[in-house]
């Protein structure tokens, strides 16, 4: 039987996914490197980049995969040239994210794994590093819906 | 209680999350708990939370196997805080009441197949523990940052005096 996490995790991830690229579509390149209330807040191609790559980052740690490269502060520099552009860049990581929680996959939840970061000395379950990979996307994607909310309302 | 490392590690994140919900409603007066950010096309920060934490206590019941709550999802979205202090009461009822369903007496089957009785929701109608779980834990998180986006944009737009 496949592992329940594992299969949980995929359809709530293709579900992000879905509300992502709903928030994503159709918006202007102006709408996409937006920041909402000035330099504070990041614009929702930046959060996009930001968090997707953090998810694949964390399922990473999570399943005990090879870490990906990163430079997390580069993350919130990104800006989309358009829509287009950007929906290549989610499908591309999410497709990523999937191949990692991919059914048949082996996973112990009570091991204990490194943060990725390797200058933070922690230690955290397996189990963690799944939920926290989850949690985080969707708390990237409720703000890329409010973000495309304050746009539209700010054009009335 | 059992030393389950998903219900340990839920815990600690859903945890997390009440608290900085709490944060960011406390303090805040009936006007701003009710504002709507971007007009009606957006939810105030009390419609947010309302709906965020019985949303939590129904996925979290579905996911021990737990009775299912008493749950209204429409009337979440017509929600006001009349008296700020009131309301923070309910955020602390139902806070407490989700951190008690992640210390059950015994060990959770994450396989076992939980039904959703159309409560949910857009969910499915039959979920596994696990799903139920991990939907929780996410969801909430979800609507804490846009209630904490949502007091950020109503601080900005009427600072203290």
């Amino acid at each position: 039987m496949p592992d329940p996490l594992l299969t949980s995790a995929r359809d709530l991830l293709r579900r992000n996914g879905d509300d992502m690229r709903a928030a994503i579509e159709g918006l202007p390149p102006d709408a996409l490197n937006w920041r909402p209330a000035g330099d504070d807040t990041s614009s929702i191609a930046a959060i996009a980049n930001h968090s997707l790559t953090s998810t694949r980052q964390w399922l990473a740690v999570a399943v005990d995969a090879p870490l990906p490269a990163r430079d997390r502060p580069t993350e919130f520099e990104y800006t989309a040239r358009d829509a287009a552009e950007l929906l290549a860049l989610v499908d591309g990581l999410f497709e990523d994210c999937l191949s990692l929680v991919d059914k048949s996959r082996t996973v112990d939840w009570s091991a204990l794994r490194k943060h990725w970061d390797a200058t933070r000395d922690i230690e955290l379950f397996a189990a963690w590093a799944l939920l926290h990979a989850l949690e985080h996307l969707r708390e990237h994607v409720g703000q890329i819906s409010l973000t495309r909310q304050l746009w539209e309302a700010r054009r009335l | 209680m059992p030393t389950d490392p998903v219900l340990a590690s839920a815990r600690q994140l859903v945890g997390e999350s009440l608290k900085e919900l709490r944060a960011s409603v406390e303090g805040l007066p009936a006007e701003a708990l009710n504002w709507r950010p971007a007009g009606d096309a957006s939810n105030s920060i009390a419609v947010l939370a309302t709906h965020a934490l019985g949303a939590s206590r129904l996925w979290l019941s579905m996911a021990m196997g737990a009775p299912l709550p008493k749950r209204d999802r429409d009337s979440e979205f017509r929600a006001s805080a009349g008296d700020p202090a009131a309301f923070l009461r309910f955020v602390d009822e139902l806070s407490g009441d989700c951190l008690s369903l992640l210390r059950p007496a015994e060990e959770v089957d994450w396989t076992a197949m939980r039904n959703t009785y159309g409560r949910g929701g857009d969910a499915p109608p039959e979920v596994a523990a696990a799903y139920a779980l991990i939907h929780a834990t996410e969801h909430l998180r979800g609507h804490v940052d846009q209630i904490s986006l949502t007091r950020q944009l109503w601080e900005a737009r009427s600072p203290a005096p």
